[in-house]
């Protein structure tokens, strides 16, 4: 097997990540960019920022090592409390995550992400989801008569 | 949080990825939130309701068009659905509801959706002892319906439609009156209709061979082709329900619940209808007071979309 490169990822605010190519390659988009091709081995990505790249990174690390453990028993466990633990943030953190998992094509990011959103979805009201996600109402009034009348009963 | 950016902008590929995971109610909030979002709904469908091992929820007919929508681990929710209004629900499968009105009206209903399939008209325009089976989604192509009744004490008759016929066809099966007494609940499953009735007798009828066959339902022992192929439950409601939660403090309360296919792993479990009193009284005690009589049904809830011209 030949020897891993590094390859370093340029965040938008131009702060370098020197990452190992497996650990980069747990993002589809940039191994579809690199593939085979050995003379390249950084690149930038306008879409995210260090804070988000930097947190992106520390997934992809985990999941790489993960795959070391599988057998271990009760390694799943941990793996799932681990995610648990990691997507705790502030809700621009968590826009961010889904916004770069989405945009970097990384499948199991992108699954924990959404999840977490859905599961912050739960139990709420449509305004209360509009207060935590900011979301200014978008209807035209009529829209908005209609769409209450007929979804009310699933939150009044 | 990087001011440009929020929650608005986000595309609706990724919204959808968000909206598919929610179930029923969830999405119904999803999807009044704002345009942008209610747009990037229309593709989800509260697919986790009919998830393996999911448990269905009760649909209560209360008055009119009014409804009640109850699950333990949920509370109780009052939809408002009028193609409910009086209307009989005949049999229950993954979301959709096939409904009887007056006059041999028969109709396939998504009740959280309201999208609608009419049928042929029934040849009986009044329904009885009627119990139906649906093998798979009216929106499948190989959809087919069965609807049973006793005719006289010697035979049933069962009355058949597929998907793009015009015209039910009728069977007529030799089912003494004794050896069955009376039939409760349907399902189908792999190509054959069962019908069980209140003790361990089955009818199963094949639609390939458009004929139909005793079964005796067996605990463990017996001939293998005697089995059911799947489980049955007697007595789903007092195990998932919490009666002061449903019927509040309204005393005397029958409800008559048809029941569902539930899926599980390997082995469906069938949800058996069943007849509930919310008091504890006897029937003799609860024929001198009023007695509201209810109709329900075991759903797992979806919110299907189907075009306008959608044809049965």
């Amino acid at each position: 097997m030949s020897s891993s490169r590094i390859i370093t990822l340029t965040s938008s605010d131009e702060v370098a990540f020197d990452v190992d190519e497996a650990v980069a390659f747990e993002s589809q988009t940039i191994k579809d960019a690199f593939g085979d091709d050995r003379a390249d081995n950084g690149t930038l990505l306008p879409n995210v920022t260090s804070k988000i790249l930097s947190k992106v990174i520390e997934y992809c690390n985990m999941h790489v090592e993960a795959r070391k453990f599988e057998e271990r028993s009760g390694f799943d466990e941990e793996l799932k409390a681990w995610d648990a633990d990691f997507v705790k943030v502030d809700q621009g953190t968590l826009f961010g995550l889904v916004d770069a998992a989405n945009y970097l094509n990384i499948k199991g990011l992108l699954d924990l992400t959404c999840q977490t959103v859905a599961e912050q979805i739960k139990g709420k009201t449509p305004e209360e989801i509009r207060r935590t996600f900011c979301i200014k109402r978008y209807f035209t009034p009529e829209e908005e008569e209609e769409v209450r009348r007929e979804n009310q009963w699933a939150f009044e | 949080m990087d001011g440009e950016l929020s929650w608005s902008d986000l595309p609706s590929e990724l919204l959808t990825l968000i909206a598919i995971r929610l179930p029923i109610i969830e999405l119904l909030c999803f999807s009044s939130v704002c345009k942008h979002w209610y747009a990037a709904s229309s593709s989800a469908s509260a697919q986790i309701e009919s998830a393996p091992y999911q448990q269905p929820w009760l649909l209560i007919q209360t008055e009119g068009s009014r409804c009640s929508l109850y699950k333990k681990s949920r509370g109780n929710f009052h939809p408002d659905i009028p193609e409910m209004d009086g209307a009989t629900c005949l049999a229950s499968l993954q979301g959709w509801l096939l409904l009887f009105k007056q006059s041999g009206s028969i109709f396939f209903l998504c009740p959280m959706s309201s999208a609608k399939i009419t049928l042929p008209q029934f040849p009986h325009s009044e329904i009885s002892d009627h119990v139906a089976a649906i093998s798979s989604p009216p929106t499948s192509p190989d959809c087919i319906v069965s609807v049973v009744n006793r005719s006289d004490s010697m035979n049933l008759d069962l009355h058949l439609l597929r998907r793009g016929e015009e015209n039910w066809t009728k069977h007529t099966i030799r089912f003494h009156i004794d050896n069955f007494k009376s039939i409760t609940c349907a399902t189908f499953y792999e190509g054959d209709f069962y019908y069980l009735d209140t003790g361990d007798a089955a009818l199963m009828f094949s639609v390939k061979k458009k004929s139909g066959t005793r079964c005796q339902i067996v605990d463990g022992e017996g001939e293998p082709e005697r089995y059911l192929p799947f489980f049955t439950t007697q007595d789903y409601f007092v195990r998932n329900v919490k009666k002061e939660q449903l019927f509040g403090s309204d005393k005397n309360v029958f409800i008559t619940i048809c029941g569902t296919l539930a899926k599980r792993d390997g082995c469906n479990e069938f949800i058996r209808s069943e007849d509930i009193r919310s008091s504890e009284k006897s029937e003799e005690e609860e024929e001198e007071e009023d007695c509201i009589k209810k109709r329900g049904v075991w759903i797992f809830p979806r919110f299907f979309q189907i075009p306008h011209d959608q044809r049965w």
